[in-house]
Order: C-alpha cells, then sequence, then structure tokens
C-alpha cells in the first residue's frame, strides 16, 4: 500500500488537497446559509411560514438525489461536487440553530425586552451568542457525514479529488490504493473533527 | 352545550378546514405556475440543456420511463422496437422504483438490526463501551458513501453487494448513535433502579434501552434519507434497473426532463417512506 | 387528604420492630474522602456515628454541601465509605438494593412507563405475581389521590403529582429504609403540606418503617420527624428528639417545645466552630 502511495505521491496529496479544501469551503458556506435560515425562520414568523414546509421536506430528501441536477447546472466545475456538502450542512445547521435561537427567546427574551433591547439587537447579542454551543455538535456531524457525500460526488462524476482517486484506483482494482486513499481522507476527517472541537470549546468557554 | 352553539362551532371548524384547503391549493397552483414561468424564462444553455425544467417537461420526462420497462402486461421493450405509451412509462416508474424501494428496504432493516444490535451488545458492558467509542467515533469519520467502489470489488455485480452497502452504510451510522445514546443515559435512573431492586438485565432491558430511544429515532430518521442515498449510488454506478440507472443515463445524454422526472420518482418515495418511519417513531416515543 | 389515622400516635419508637435487636440504619465511625482532579482531598463526611431505630423518622438538616447528601448515598449503598461501616438490620451495605428505597431530589421517574407501571416496577422486578402487584398499586393510588391518572404518562403530570408517584413507587417495595434527598424542594406551602400529609399517610400504612430524610427546612422537620440531626462540615453536630404527639398541628410546630429546638438548630447552624 506504502508503494502506491509514495508512487503517485504528488498526484494523490493535490487530489486529497482539493477534496479537502472543498469540504472546508462546503461546510464555512453551508455553515453561514444554515445560520441565515435559521436564524430568519426562528426571528420573522413570516419567513417561518414561507420556508417551513420546503425546509421540513428537504429534511427528508437523500442528499444524493441533488447530485444529478448539480451536475446539469455546473457540469463538472466546483459547485457540482461541492454543492451536497453546502446542502446538506446548511439544512441540518439551520435546524440547529433554529431550534436554540427559539429556546433562547423563551429563555431570555424577556429579560432583553425588559432591559429595552430592539428585536434586532437581541437577535445579535442575544440569541446568536446562544446558538453557538448547539450548532457545534451538529456542525461536526454534518461535517463527518460531508465528507462521504463529497467523495462519492467525486467519485460519481468528478475529474479530481479523492473519490476520483477512488474510481481509478477501483478501476484498476487496486484495492489497497482504494482503501488507502479512504484511509487518508478518514484521517484528515478525524483531524478536521478534532479542530472544530477545540475551536468550539474555546468559543463556548463562557458556557455552564 | 346548546345545539344551536355547538352547531356553528362545528362549521366554523368546517369552515377554516375549507379555507385551509383552498389556502394549500393555491399556493400548490401558485408554485407549478411560478415554476413553468420561471423555466421559459431561463430558457436553455448554448448546449441546448434546459436550465430548469418545468411542469411539462417533467411530464414529457415521464414517458421515458416507458424505455426501462423489460416488456409484458401490455407495453412492449422499447428497445426491440416497441413504442413508448403512459401505460408503458407507469410500469416503468413502478418497476424501477420497486427496485430501488426494495433494496432500500432490505439494506436498511438490516443496517437497522446490526447497527443497533451490536451497538447494544457492546454497550452493555462499560468497559466494552470506552473501547469501542474511539473507534466507532473515527468510522463514523471515513467517507461511508465513497466506499462503494470498495464494496464493487469485493462483491461484483451482485445484488447481495448492494444490500451489504447500504447495511453497511446505516449500520456504521446507527451503532455510533446507540453507543452514545447509552453513554448518555442519565446515571440517576440507573441507581433508582438498582435501589429498588431491579437485576443488571432487567436495568438494561427495561431502563437503559427505552431511555435511548428519542436519541435513537433521530439517528433513525437520519439514516433513512442517507439509505436512499446510498441505494442511488449503487444504482449509478451499476444496476440494470432502478431508479438511479435512469438517472445516470438522462444524466450522460444531458437529459433535463427525464432527470427530473426521475428525481422526482426518488423524492417522492424517499420523502414519504420518511414520514411514514417518522409518525410510527413518533408514536413509540410519544412519552418523551 | 383525609388523615388516616385518628388516634394520634407516640414519638419515637413506633411498635413495627423489636425494641431490642439490630438497628434498622447503624452508621459506625464513618468517613468519606474525596479526591480532587488537582489533587486535594475534601473530607465529605468526617467519623459520624448515627443509629437510627426501626420506625423512626429522621430528618437530617445542615448547611448545603456539609454532607448530608453523601451520608444518604453511602446509606443507600451508591458510594463506598472511605473509613467505617454501615449496617442495615445487621446486614452490610455494599450496593443498592430494595431494602434501602430512595427519592431523589431529581424527578428519575421513568419517562417511557406509566404511572402504574412505574409504582410497579420494583414490585415487578422482585418477582411479585401479577394480581399482587395490581392490588399493592392500586392501594397506593388510592392513598396518593391519583386512580384517576394509572394509565398516564409522567410527562402529563405536575411536578406534585410525579413527586407523590415517585414516593409511592418506593413505597411499593416495603423498603426496610426509606431514605429521601430533600424531596420537597421548591413546593410552595400549600402543597408542601399536601406532600408531607401524603408521606405520612403512606408511612404509617406501611408500618412505620426507618426513614432518613435530607432537608433544608427547619420547620418540615418539626412537622415530620421524631429526630433531628444536624450534619455540619461533615460532622454529627445536633441530635435531638422531637417529642411531639402526631398528627401535629401548625399550633405544635409553633409551640415552646418545636421553639426551643429551633432555636437549637439555628444556633448550631451559625455557630463557628
Amino acid at each position: 500500500m506504502l508503494a502506491y502511495n509514495s508512487f503517485g505521491s504528488g498526484g494523490i496529496w493535490s487530489n486529497l488537497l482539493y477534496t479537502i479544501q472543498n469540504v472546508y469551503l462546503g461546510v464555512a458556506l453551508g455553515l453561514v446559509a444554515g445560520y441565515m435560515l435559521g436564524l430568519g425562520m426562528a426571528r420573522a414568523p413570516r419567513f417561518r411560514r414561507f420556508a417551513l414546509t420546503p425546509v421540513v421536506i428537504l429534511g427528508a430528501v437523500p442528499v444524493l438525489a441533488l447530485q444529478p441536477f448539480l451536475s446539469l447546472w455546473f457540469g463538472t466545475s466546483r459547485l457540482a461536487t461541492n454543492g451536497l456538502v453546502i446542502f446538506y450542512t446548511a439544512l441540518t445547521v439551520a435546524g440547529a440553530v433554529r431550534f436554540a435561537a427559539e429556546a433562547a427567546e423563551a429563555r431570555y427574551g424577556d429579560y432583553a425586552a425588559s432591559l429595552g433591547m430592539s428585536s434586532t439587537r437581541v437577535t445579535w447579542s442575544v440569541v446568536l451568542p446562544a446558538t453557538v454551543p448547539p450548532t457545534l455538535g451538529v456542525l461536526r456531524a454534518a461535517t463527518a457525514l460531508g465528507w462521504g457525500f463529497q467523495c462519492i460526488a467525486e467519485v460519481l462524476g468528478g475529474r479530481v479529488g479523492a473519490g476520483r482517486l477512488v474510481r481509478t484506483f477501483a478501476d484498476g482494482t487496486l484495492t489497497a490504493g482504494v482503501i488507502g486513499v479512504l484511509v487518508c481522507v478518514g484521517v484528515v476527517a478525524v483531524i478536521t473533527d478534532a479542530i472544530i472541537a477545540m475551536i468550539g470549546r474555546w468559543a463556548v468557554r463562557w458556557n455552564e | 352545550m346548546s345545539d344551536v352553539r355547538q352547531r356553528s362551532v362545528a362549521s366554523r371548524g368546517r369552515a377554516t378546514a375549507r379555507r385551509r384547503v383552498a389556502r394549500v391549493s393555491a399556493s400548490i397552483v401558485g408554485t407549478l405556475l411560478g415554476w413553468e414561468v420561471l423555466s421559459r424564462l431561463l430558457g436553455a444553455s448554448k448546449a441546448g440543456v434546459q436550465y430548469i425544467p418545468g411542469p411539462d417537461d417533467v411530464f414529457r420526462g415521464f414517458l421515458a420511463f416507458a424505455g426501462y420497462w423489460p416488456g409484458g402486461l401490455g407495453a412492449e421493450q422499447t428497445r426491440t422496437g416497441g413504442e413508448k405509451t403512459a401505460w408503458g412509462a407507469i410500469l416503468g416508474i413502478v418497476y424501477n422504483g420497486g427496485f430501488s424501494l426494495v433494496r432500500v428496504l432490505i439494506g436498511f432493516a438490516a443496517g437497522v438490526i446490526v447497527g443497533i444490535g451490536l451497538g447494544l451488545i457492546v454497550s452493555w458492558s462499560g468497559t466494552a463501551r470506552s473501547m469501542f467509542l474511539v473507534p466507532a467515533n473515527f468510522a463514523r469519520m471515513m467517507p461511508l458513501l465513497a466506499m462503494l467502489p470498495l464494496f464493487g470489488l469485493w462483491f461484483g455485480r451482485r445484488e447481495v453487494g448492494s444490500y451489504i452497502f447500504v447495511a453497511f452504510a446505516v449500520a456504521v451510522l446507527l451503532f455510533v448513535v446507540t453507543i452514545n445514546a447509552v453513554e448518555g443515559v442519565s446515571r440517576y435512573y440507573l441507581d433508582y433502579a438498582a435501589s429498588l431492586g431491579a437485576s443488571r438485565f432487567r436495568i438494561y432491558r427495561s431502563v437503559v434501552i427505552p431511555a435511548t430511544l428519542p436519541e435513537l429515532k433521530a439517528g433513525l430518521l437520519l439514516s433513512a434519507p442517507f439509505a436512499w442515498s446510498a441505494v442511488i449510488a449503487v444504482e449509478i454506478i451499476g444496476k440494470e434497473y432502478g431508479l438511479g440507472r435512469v438517472l445516470n443515463f438522462a444524466l450522460m445524454y444531458a437529459a433535463t426532463d427525464i432527470v427530473a422526472a426521475s428525481g422526482l420518482v426518488v423524492v417522492v418515495l424517499a420523502v414519504s417512506s420518511f414520514f411514514l418511519m417518522k409518525r410510527w417513531l413518533d408514536r413509540a416515543t410519544r412519552w418523551a | 387528604m383525609e388523615a388516616n389515622s385518628t388516634t394520634p400516635l407516640p414519638g419515637p419508637g413506633a411498635p413495627s420492630g423489636a425494641a431490642s435487636g439490630p438497628f434498622a440504619v447503624d452508621v459506625k465511625h464513618v468517613s468519606k474522602e474525596f479526591r480532587l482532579e488537582s489533587g486535594t482531598v475534601v473530607h465529605g463526611i468526617r467519623d459520624v456515628s448515627l443509629q437510627i431505630k426501626s420506625g423512626e423518622f429522621v430528618c437530617v438538616i445542615g448547611p448545603s454541601g456539609h454532607g448530608k447528601s453523601t451520608l444518604l448515598n453511602m446509606i443507600a449503598g451508591f458510594l463506598p465509605p472511605s473509613a467505617g461501616t454501615i449496617e442495615v438490620f445487621g446486614r452490610p451495605v455494599e450496593r443498592p438494593g430494595p431494602d434501602r428505597g430512595v427519592v431523589f431530589q431529581r424527578d428519575t421517574l421513568f419517562l417511557w412507563k406509566t404511572v402504574e407501571e412505574n409504582i410497579a416496577f420494583g414490585l415487578k422486578a422482585r418477582g411479585v405475581p401479577a394480581d399482587e402487584r395490581k392490588r399493592i398499586v392500586q392501594e397506593l393510588l388510592k392513598t396518593i389521590g391519583l386512580e384517576d391518572f394509572a394509565r398516564a404518562w409522567p410527562k402529563q403530570l405536575s411536578g406534585g403529582m410525579r413527586r407523590r408517584v415517585a414516593i409511592a413507587a418506593v413505597f411499593a417495595n416495603k423498603p426496610d429504609v426509606l431514605l429521601m434527598d430533600e424531596p420537597f424542594v421548591g413546593l410552595d406551602y400549600f402543597r408542601l403540606s399536601q406532600m408531607h400529609d401524603v408521606l405520612l399517610d403512606l408511612w404509617q400504612e406501611s408500618g412505620n418503617r426507618a426513614v432518613f430524610m435530607v432537608t433544608h427546612d427547619v420547620d418540615e422537620a418539626l412537622t415530620l420527624a421524631d429526630r433531628i440531626v444536624l450534619i455540619k462540615k461533615g460532622r454529627l453536630a445536633l441530635d435531638v428528639p422531637v417529642d411531639l404527639p402526631r398528627p401535629r398541628s401548625t399550633e405544635m410546630i409553633t409551640g415552646p417545645h418545636a421553639n426551643d429546638i429551633r432555636r437549637r438548630v439555628l444556633e448550631a447552624f451559625t455557630q463557628n466552630d
């Protein structure tokens, strides 16, 4: 296995890097989108009524069913393979953020209002920080699955990336190579998870 | 309550229900119209690929399913020269959808039994649980779906390979969920049960396992669409019949309408099975 | 709540249990140390000796964090003592068991079981046959006044109702000793007196078992206990009998004898050693 790894080491690293960049980018975008969606649903009743049904249904849709559409629209560009990660992260983060925001509203809402804070101010200064602890766990879970979605998208139709590597190795019946790539991705995923956990612990050091 | 008041309460209820039906149908019709307008507006790309297939395109796309029906029951196989009929299309949808559905059901069921079963067995012993905690979480970090080519190498094109792949993906997820759930059961429950004279086995059966149900439910709802993703991936890569195959071919020929149609079938099947399962699970945890 | 007994019972030493013979609870020179992560050793309990006779209702009072709950947990068998022994009717305490029923401060009712299933849990665990179980559960439901809620889920009940079910569930097992860790914290005075009535009814119906109840409320102790014990800084600081007949009226617990005890307890509380 080591032989295969060192054989195309340049190729392997750059492919792996592509996947890593995409997952990080996708998770980041999904995080932002999910936060906006979740906060919007928690703080703006009109938006919630409008968005609730689509969001609930989307939660039941198998993520991979979107892949064909992304391929169609974006060919083999970055967004095609990234889209699944963005979508899944955004959806799960939105759910967690919304839940946490509503809980924060219930817990601090009256108090904040009695201090004379406007609704916007409450959203930014009170609700937002309160949503960070629960969202952290969801973020880690979504990232863990995100590696899988990114890789499978690359397996099915990517030109570059760890998934593509897997496909190449598999086509050449190089089982060791396939396993090697997957383990590499797994190791990176574990490291990423640890980093998120560390950042998270720092970000919520005020939590009881 | 007097008769008159009862009647007016009931008729008010009916009126509200009627209004709600009207509202929902209006929003459905509105969505369809808006969809059609959007699709026409965006048009097609330079390569002739329609950006967003409208409802009429999707409708046409459904006919393509007739091409995936192996013939019989009144609709001839189109590959050998038969015509594409609406009846054939329906048969095609049911046939391919059925293949996918069966793969999902078998894989999911197997995954649930293995994942939760093994999780519960391992969690019986506190030492075993802590031993498995780290490797289990590591396994979850692996790109589960991307292991598909691996399974392809191991099982070739045999049907059992697809069942095992789906079961594997679901089992890993549920195994981790189960272990974490058992770990999270409050020790006050355990102390209390012991002080009532319950044996270790009874505590596990009547206290620990029910206490984990809400968390297990969340895990199951997460793995159901995941199982569908796994089946589609399997079918895209190489099965003769199934929704994934239809999707794949449509993609290869950039036939947006067929992609939309088959995508829609997948979504309908996945979403309805999801909500059915959710109903049942909600009932099982209605005490939470 | 109707009072089930019309004749006031005498103070400590109720009729059940032998006058001589082993104590219901015998705590002999028990100490408990906790080693913190930083390495420092904290003394939870220092050399406490305490005997509770069968049928005695003992209330344990003391400042927070001074060891009351630690002592309770050791008698229950959840924590081993660092030194000393604890015996219940002559049997050494090693692990939790049905002879020592515990009512926790937090709600530990099984949410996935109905009220009657919760009450029957201990009975079922010990193999009591179904019709016998049903009879006992029915009786208890009647005493706590929740017959209509037999099939309800805990989440459908109010906090006070759940507390009643929790106490009944423990009484169902007829433990030799009943251990309660601040079971009535947070209830308003009206509900509190209801709870006290329920508790005393259950206690008397079950034959007056030994009770070890941790509380921070002196009035509560005066209402319920045969004996009040004060634990301060991990040591036994006071041990006074409460010589008042039951049932105890408000007049009695604000009378001279009660006030005397109250004064002694408060003094011991605030005294600096």
